[in-house]
């Protein structure tokens, strides 16, 4: 089998990743100032990120109940506030199969099914999440609609422009990442296969 | 004591990145799409590879750990989950727009490893660096004879882009 790969094209390509470590000897690459932050940087990017959203569902979360939103029922109050609960818990259920503790001794295949598994949840809240929003805005209308005057016009202009945007940003955030490991996904499922 | 043990330890940290910047550096170019992306990821590797230095017990070689950690770190990288500041890399090169004939040829490698899929790119890189398919199959983790058979595609594959 070795034979095979003793082609010219290949050669070639040892040949041109030797010169390549050959240039990057003679650079520094590394400075002081990139260690230190590497070292201090403990933290996990993703997982902050994702905790800093749980916080801010956290805090809103006693927001409805103040009189800003006393024209909604308690049943409304309730649901919303229940559904950010489950939201955040689900958040850092997922959020634990990002552990880089298995970049040590973790194969690739093993991180990229970690990965495949945890864009796999994402994909499932939305079957909950969709559903679930598709009845709490006409909901959320109705009880604001219900209330009358000025105000309710305010309202539904504020929350169909700010609900617009918000949704074409998080589905152009979420397609991008889905995007981004689908390549991996595939190339996991047939290594699966060809192990089988 | 502790203090003592640690200032040992970021002592031995810098010198093994320093003694392995060039294999870091080789996976993350080869798995980024410009400088910037390069600079994101090779933070992204030395936070790995501190995190887990503790747990490295030399159970494998430092090289083919410091390759499992960087593969599966730019594996799984996306690029929206950047949230820290990156600290430049010192470097007097750049290997996506300098145009001396040493540049061109890494860019040909560089074109020819991009065009492949990330599993492929990574064993391709740990054969074109010498690794025995023991090896491989071992950071990858799939058997020894896939390697091989993977590899014998990538070559067709490789062949093919040439053709083109």
């Amino acid at each position: 089998m070795e034979e095979l790969f003793n082609t010219a094209e290949l050669n070639e390509m040892k040949e041109q990743i030797s010169l390549l470590r050959r240039k990057l000897e003679k650079e520094t690459i590394v400075n002081e100032k990139l260690i230190r932050t590497s070292m201090r940087d403990k933290l996990k990017a993703v997982k902050l990120r994702s905790y800093i959203l749980c916080a801010i569902v956290l805090i809103s979360c006693p927001v409805w109940t103040t009189p800003i939103f006393n024209f909604h029922s308690p049943w409304f109050i309730g649901v919303t506030i229940a559904f950010l609960l489950i939201a955040v818990v689900y958040e850092i259920y997922c959020n634990q199969l990002l552990s880089t503790q298995n970049y040590i001794t973790g194969s690739l295949v093993d991180e990229a099914r970690k990965l495949n598994r945890y864009k796999q949840l994402g994909r499932q809240w939305h079957w909950f999440s969709i559903p679930f929003l598709c009845i709490w805005l006409p909901w959320f209308v109705y009880e604001a609609t219900s209330m009358g005057g000025f105000f309710v016009k305010n309202i539904l202009i504020g929350g169909l422009i700010g609900g617009t945007i918000g949704g074409i940003i998080g589905w152009h955030i979420y397609k991008k990442g889905q995007n981004t490991v689908n390549e991996v996904i595939d190339q996991i499922e047939e290594l699966t296969e060809e192990k089988e | 004591m502790r203090r003592q043990t640690m200032k040992k330890n970021e002592t031995e940290f810098a010198q093994m990145v320093r003694a392995h910047k060039e294999t870091i550096y080789t996976v993350c170019y080869m798995f980024s799409n410009d400088s910037d992306e390069v600079n994101d990821l090779f933070q992204e590797v030395l936070i790995n590879l501190w995190n887990g230095i503790e747990q490295f017990r030399g159970e494998s070689k430092v090289d083919t750990w410091i390759y499992r950690v960087s593969l599966n770190t730019c594996i799984s990288w996306e690029r929206k989950k950047k949230l820290r500041a990156t600290v430049p890399l010192t470097m007097d090169i750049n290997l996506f727009e300098d145009k001396d004939e040493d540049t061109r040829q890494i860019q040909m490698l560089y074109k020819r490893i991009h065009q492949l899929k990330p599993f492929d790119r990574a064993i391709v890189l740990l054969w074109l660096e010498n690794m025995s398919y023991e090896e491989i199959a071992a950071i990858v983790g799939i058997t020894v004879k896939n390697v091989s058979v993977r590899l014998y595609r990538i070559k067709e594959q490789l062949k093919q882009m040439s053709n083109l």
